[in-house]
């Protein structure tokens, strides 16, 4: 199966504004957290809840540290984990963001990182009921920059 | 993910969003969107290719570095040969 997908005809979007933070200092003095709507979980994070019908909006930590292939992937209605059972980095880019720590392209990881369990409906969930807590712990950890990675 | 975007830039932090969806960058669109052309579970593309999941990161960060107009910004990530 080919990987690629064609891009769809039309952009389908209105410019429209919102907030906007420029990149603070050079990326490679920056501090950057992941963020991602993810089939893997911590194993210390508990995994995510299977009893949610479509995707967990509970923001799990994943701590900095973590090592990629230790990372929980597991399948659920919406979201499936065979790409990320082959490899964790595609859901969780941990190995590459330390590798452009090492090259010196980023300053460094911060010491946790955020996944929710899954799809588009966790995530609104999660907005409307935790998000802003969730970037409160960011923000208290000095996170200049986050890349956002869904499953 | 746009709006977990939202929230994070209205705290000061700057981000980039990686989109499997036009429809869902259109909903809600991130300050700043990479749209990938791949299929659901593989945003960083292909499996054990270490290179090529560091040339989308790569992307990701250009567009953080990019002087260009305010956001919201939609860019495409060319597709591999």
């Amino acid at each position: 199966m080919s990987l690629l997908r064609r891009r769809p005809a039309g952009r389908g979007r209105e410019p429209a504004s919102g907030p906007w933070t420029p990149l603070p200092r050079p990326l490679a003095d920056c501090r950057l957290a992941l963020v991602a709507s993810s089939v893997c979980a911590a194993p210390s994070g508990g995994g995510f809840d299977r009893g949610v019908t479509v995707g967990d909006p509970v923001f799990r930590e994943v701590p900095g540290d973590a090592s990629a292939e230790a990372l929980l992937a597991a399948s659920r209605d919406g979201a499936d984990a065979s790409a990320a059972n082959l490899d964790r980095n595609l859901a969780m880019a941990l190995e590459r963001l330390r590798e452009a720590v090492a090259d010196g392209r980023l300053g460094e990881l911060n010491g946790r990182h955020l996944a929710l369990g899954g799809v588009m409906a966790a995530t609104d969930r999660a907005v409307r009921g935790q998000a802003s807590a969730a970037v409160r712990r960011l923000q208290a950890d000095g996170v200049d920059v986050a890349l956002l990675v869904p499953t | 993910m746009g709006l977990v975007a939202i929230e994070l830039e209205r705290a000061g932090i700057a981000t980039v969003a990686l989109q499997l969806l036009h429809r869902a960058a259109a909903e809600a669109p991130p300050p700043r969107g990479l749209w990938v052309p791949f299929w659901h579970g593989y945003a960083l593309g292909s499996p054990r290719d270490p290179a090529a999941q560091r040339a989308v990161l790569e992307a990701a960060f250009a567009m953080l570095e990019s002087a260009g107009p305010r956001g919201p910004v939609l860019r495409d990530l060319e597709a591999p040969a």
